[in-house]
């Protein structure tokens, strides 16, 4: 895209021979529709006539629709990139744009600019600027691959993988591969405007069946976050962004060893959700059958619940898409320290890896037991019978075939569940 | 008298800095959310890192991802990471 001003003074997106500025721009990100760019020039401080190392450009793109200002970028177009003050080093700095580029030309360039529309005079109020709309601006073709790599080789590594919108098969199926990759939990949302057969034949029909996918669906009407007026129809909307900065809230209270409480899954009474004026669907209703019918297709709903303490909106299960009546991985809590523990001791093992053996093996093994004491300490993970009465057990030794080179790390540990049960037997008796 | 890294025949320190081991095993954080979803602004080769004041920078409002974006920042949350896929 070009901005240029003509020697006439016209400030527009259409290059001409004898432009006297010329803004060669491209932006990392595609607009879409609805943008304009403003154009204003002024004079640095002191300066009366305009030459190209004094005049200021402000270039401001800025939603038509909402009027906010997307990027504004402002310096001198005539100075090089390694003068701060100059138009190419503020833009560059921003990291917004992958390339610009600045010509200008001093012949006629005074009269140009003074007679442009967009010019402010010293000591002028400053408000004259040009705006330009923008063309339609589309991104290329969905390339999975590309998705693939930009999230799986990204910095810092993300802790969750949200999904909001299910429908797009392709996408999902990409997820999946990059919830592989990073082992970490993928949260996906089902359309809010579904049936309850709908939804359950959706999640049945992408079968994850891994305990890394979780599906939840929110067949509530709230007011939308646009919404102007009390008496505007309420609409279905989507819960997982909501959820999702619960879990990163809930993440960051770690304790005093670094540990963060996800042995309490987010859901349930303590953890609401608060859009504004809520209310159930009036074609969902959630009775046994249609809870059975969800809790098989492991969807967890969100929706109001009457407790002792008054009425909530929450997410009413904690299961994951793991095919098993009985397993740890169908709970989400579960899951995610069984993730988040993987995941560290694989960090540890990568951090003293290439050293020597013996000292790979006392180091290793010391972070790793450290590690799995405090997680341990912290409540996520709980004493079993099977590991002797331990909460975890793990041998790091020296692989017999190779040990020169390579050590072998077995580890087992037991993780904190959640209830989704109760069986309650009560008789009553006479003496 | 010399203070060296590789001390010959002469008098003299041998000394190569310190060796920084003061740097305890920390667990990294769990503080990351990315929210993947069809926007319609923004770039697709990488994620960006969206806080309220930058929730422009992803177009239009009515759509689902946004407003998932706008729901996880309105918990509190300071800025979330955010990739923009295009149509498939």
């Amino acid at each position: 895209m070009q901005i240029v001003l003509s020697s006439a003074g016209v400030v527009s997106l259409t290059p001409a021979a004898g432009d006297l500025i010329t803004i060669d721009y491209e932006l990392h990100s595609y607009l879409g529709d609805g943008v304009a760019v403003e154009v204003a020039l002024s004079l640095a401080t002191g300066a009366t006539a305009p030459t190209p190392a004094n005049t200021i450009a402000q270039l401001t793109w800025r939603d038509t629709v909402t009027d906010k200002i997307i990027y504004r970028v402002s310096g001198i177009v005539g100075l090089p990139i390694d003068n701060p003050k100059s138009l190419l080093s503020v833009a560059d700095a921003t990291d917004q744009f992958s390339s610009i580029e600045v010509t200008t030309v001093s012949t006629g360039f005074a009269a140009a600019v003074t007679g442009s529309n967009a010019y402010n005079a010293p000591n002028s109020l400053g408000r004259n600027k040009v705006s330009l709309t923008l063309p339609d601006d589309q991104p290329p073709a969905f390339n999975a691959d590309a998705l693939y790599d930009a999230i799986t080789l990204m910095e810092p590594k993300p802790s969750y993988l949200v999904l909001p919108d299910a429908d797009d098969l392709v996408v999902m199926e990409t997820m999946q591969r990059v919830m592989q990759t990073l082992n970490v939990p993928l949260l996906v949302e089902l359309d809010p405007t579904l049936t309850i057969d709908q939804a359950a034949s959706q999640i049945t029909a992408i079968d994850a069946q891994d305990h890394r996918v979780v599906a939840i669906w929110n067949p509530t009407l709230s007011r939308p976050a646009t919404a102007t007026s009390l008496r505007g129809a309420k609409k279905t909307r989507r819960a997982v962004g909501q959820l999702v900065g619960k879990m990163l809230l809930r993440n960051a209270r770690v304790n005093s060893q670094g540990i963060p409480p996800i042995d309490t899954p987010v859901a349930g009474h303590d953890f609401p959700f608060t859009f504004n004026s809520m209310e159930m669907r009036p074609d969902v209703v959630l009775n046994n059958s249609a809870l059975e019918k969800l809790a098989t297709a492991k969807i967890n709903v969100l929706r109001r619940l009457k407790f002792d303490t008054g009425v909530r909106f929450v997410l009413s299960d904690v299961l994951t898409q793991y095919q098993s009546e009985n397993s740890a991985l169908r709970l989400i809590n579960s899951m995610e320290i069984i993730c988040y523990t993987t995941n560290i001791v694989l960090e540890i093992l990568k951090r003293h890896m290439l050293k020597k053996t013996t000292g790979f093996l006392v180091d290793a093994d010391r972070d790793i037991g450290n590690f799995l004491s405090a997680c341990a300490a912290a409540g996520l993970l709980q004493p079993a019978d099977d590991l002797g009465g331990q909460p975890f057990t793990y041998a790091l030794t020296a692989d017999p075939t190779a040990p020169f080179e390579r050590v072998r790390l077995v580890m087992q540990r037991r993780p904190e569940g959640a209830v989704r049960s109760v069986i309650f037997d009560e008789d009553v008796v006479v003496k | 008298m010399e203070t060296t890294p590789i001390i010959g025949s002469a008098v003299g320190i041998q000394y190569q800095g310190i060796t920084d081991r003061s740097g305890s095993a920390s667990a990294a954080g769990l503080t990351n959310g990315l929210i993947v979803g069809d926007f319609s602004r923004g770039r697709v080769d990488q994620p960006m890192l969206i806080t309220k004041d930058t929730l422009v920078q992803l177009g239009d409002t009515t759509k689902p991802a946004y407003q998932t974006v706008a729901d996880c920042l309105d918990t509190g949350v300071p800025a979330v990471l955010v990739m923009r896929v295009s149509q498939s």
